[in-house]
């Protein structure tokens, strides 16, 4: 089965599933409306239809193809590999879960610790993820982003930012200060 | 011609939004030569800003940003052989064997020209053809609208993107997590599993945020940022005529800039369909018509000129389904409607008929042509520099900070660390859709309309003596519906005749 079929059979799988995650949910939708169309009507149909293109994507994919034919997704115009175009091949799922980990341990720190800290700590690991090194170079630039931040956000744009549950070093700044 | 004198007065009156739209010049051309982003993410990003600012201001910093970030991705397409937006692809082609030849300043300043000549024809086209529509448009009831929502689904799901299935059930998808919170009728809590924040609903910013930026960032960290936009094969230019597009080659290029920015300018006011179909269409025409077709691809301005002219030409007929039917046709003018909402403005025919929202609408196409004529300025002169400038930039610093610019608007919009935990979702999301082929655009065209589709349909049931059969008693709403699947049969066909051919010459 060529390559592209196969992710497609995976999108189909999570594609149904997620037609009949969103059609249960609508189900404990309560509803003592007597319109014809009440708030069931419209996510339902979405679910329906979500589940159906789920089911003809996935139809699609595991008909078999011609040996012969060259999966055209897989090059460009000028024959030139494209292969990360598409698919999981060249995927670094490894990076992936690192850029996610440091936004939900930002979110974390931040309720913990604040804005400043959590921001500085942040940055101090997406930078390291990025193949950034030299301690000293990154505390700096660390140091200076989370200052920037906090003066264009909180200060200049004025949004409300709570402070940390635990410990928060900005007012333990400004208490020392 | 009154009110767009008006618009001028009320622009030049308020010198926060003329300083704003001079920013959007250079923030959109900045954004717009970084291979990776897009005006829609610099918009994305930008949008909380925004909502501290007047109307006018917030209006015309995110619609400038998204016409010079069209022409800015011009700059990385003929410098870096990299295109900076989708739209600058066909600029590539004959842009990078132009500054492999010495001729540089000659194909930035052809870029600058072309896309000038464009925008102002599109945007020309949105304030006379957007005002004669809407008067049309106007009388049109929930019947009319539900219809036109559903064309807009069919057609961008069609149109956008590689797949057709892919592409509608982005829009489908798109529109169920719109639903997500209380029923705006009933007010019973939909699809919210408990969740107490969810009843008001999942956020357009985050969900912005995560789909365009979010994205961007894993996977620029997937290639461990490790591309560095190198200026070592500009060559020195040669001769003097090779630093500026000389007043014969302007001449020959007048006929190819016009036809490219009709073209551009119908493409634009279709929903879904955009700059980088533009520029493509454009460029094959001319160059079918052309009477030596071998010497493009090989380091001509008209290769330049038309393609650049088209795509930006897109600009502002993209507009006129939002201001006419309330309808976004771009990415860009789906994040416009949050702008309006937020500022209590509704878009639609109506717009026209409210003093108020006349009068701002005016002065945000003045605000557009004076945003071209900035762009137009600074990109001729400062082109080649800012080109040089985003050389030096080394990736690996750069994305770490857009990644912390993109937490923070999506924590800024409404203070929640929930809506940052959205964006992160989201980014997920978006890149998944990034590898098997589902539309981003689509998906947040689909977000965007999706609560207005539902609440047209509803009021046309109970309108209705016919249940259903209304959509096609009525010939408005049929002709829409017919319109929809018109686009998508000949998307069909013309899909499966593509790769029927394909097959045959693997055959042959």
């Amino acid at each position: 089965m060529r390559y592209r079929a196969k992710v497609d059979i995976w999108v189909s799988i999570v594609t149904i599933l997620t037609g009949l995650f969103f059609a249960y949910q609508v189900l404990q939708i309560d509803t003592f409306s007597d319109d014809t169309v009440g708030p069931r009507f419209f996510p339902y149909a979405l679910s329906f239809i979500i589940v159906g293109i789920g089911l003809l994507i996935g139809v699609s994919a595991a008909v078999p193809r011609d040996a012969l034919s060259v999966d055209k997704s897989l090059t460009t115009q000028d024959g030139g590999s494209a292969a990360d175009s598409f698919g999981f091949r060249d995927a670094n799922i490894h990076r992936l879960v690192v850029v996610i980990a440091v936004g939900l341990a930002y979110i974390a720190l931040f309720y913990a610790f604040g804005y400043l800290l959590a921001t500085g700590l942040a940055l101090f690991s997406m930078l390291l993820t990025f193949g950034n090194r030299g301690p000293i170079k990154l505390l700096i630039i660390s140091v200076a982003g989370a200052l920037m931040y906090r003066y264009l956000i909180i200060g200049f744009l004025g949004v409300y930012s709570p402070p940390g549950k635990i410990f928060d070093l900005e007012e333990f700044l400004i208490a020392f200060l | 011609m009154t009110d767009l004198i008006g618009g001028f007065a009320n622009l030049f009156a308020n010198t926060e939004a003329l300083l704003f739209v001079v920013l959007a010049a250079f923030v959109g051309i900045v954004v717009g030569a970084l291979p990776g982003l897009t005006a829609a993410a610099a918009i994305a990003m930008l949008l909380p800003l925004s909502f501290h600012l007047g109307p006018l201001s917030a209006l015309a910093f995110l619609y400038v940003i998204g016409k010079s970030g069209r022409y800015g991705g011009s700059i990385a397409a003929i410098l870096f052989n990299t295109p900076g937006t989708a739209a600058s692809a066909a600029t590539m082609q004959d842009g990078y064997p132009m500054t492999q030849q010495g001729k540089t300043g000659k194909a930035l300043k052809t870029a600058t020209i072309a896309s000038v000549f464009g925008d102002f024809f599109g945007e020309i086209i949105l304030i006379f053809g957007a005002v004669l529509i809407a008067t049309y448009t106007s009388n049109f009831g929930p019947t009319e609208y539900f219809s036109i929502y559903m064309m807009a689904y069919i057609v961008i799901g069609s149109v956008v993107g590689k797949s057709v299935p892919k592409g509608i059930l982005s829009t489908v998808f798109g529109a169920i997590l719109a639903l997500i919170g209380l029923d705006t009728i009933s007010g019973e809590p939909r699809m919210t599993m408990g969740v107490f924040e969810l009843q008001d609903g999942l956020s357009l910013v985050p969900l912005l945020i995560g789909v365009f930026v979010i994205s961007e960032v894993i996977i620029q960290a997937e290639r461990a940022a490790l591309t560095q936009l190198s200026t070592d094969s500009i060559a020195p230019d040669k001769d003097p005529d090779a630093n500026h597009m000389t007043w014969t080659e302007f001449k020959r290029c007048i006929p190819l800039m016009f036809r490219s920015s009709i073209a551009g300018s119908l493409i634009g006011m279709m929903p879904g369909l955009g700059s980088s179909i533009a520029c493509f269409v454009a460029y094959g025409e001319e160059k079918r018509r052309s009477k030596n077709p071998e010497q493009w691809g090989t380091g001509i301005v008209e290769g330049i000129a038309t393609p650049e002219a088209a795509n930006n030409a897109v600009s502002g007929p993209s507009m006129i389904p939002l201001l006419t039917l309330g309808i976004p046709g771009s990415t860009i003018a789906a994040m416009l409607i949050g702008v309006f909402l937020i500022h209590g403005i509704q878009v639609g025919p109506v717009i026209f008929d409210n003093p108020y929202s006349r009068e701002l609408i005016f002065s945000l196409f003045a605000a557009g042509l004076v945003g071209i004529a900035a762009y137009g300025i600074m990109g001729y002169w400062g082109g080649p520099l800012i080109g040089k400038l985003i050389g030096f930039l080394p990736p690996r610093l750069l994305y770490p900070f857009i990644f912390f610019t993109a937490v923070a608007a999506a924590f800024s919009s409404r203070s929640s660390l929930l809506d940052v935990g959205v964006a992160l979702l989201f980014g997920v999301v978006g890149y998944l859709m990034r590898r098997t082929d589902f539309s981003a655009a689509a998906f947040i065209i689909g977000f965007v309309l999706s609560l207005n589709a539902e609440e047209s349909f509803r009021q046309a049931m109970l309108l209705s003596d016919d249940g259903i059969f209304i959509f096609v008693k009525e010939p408005v709403a049929l002709t829409f519906l017919i319109i929809g699947f018109t686009v998508l049969g000949f998307r069909i066909v013309s899909t499966t005749s593509r790769k029927y051919k394909q097959k045959k010459s693997e055959k042959s």
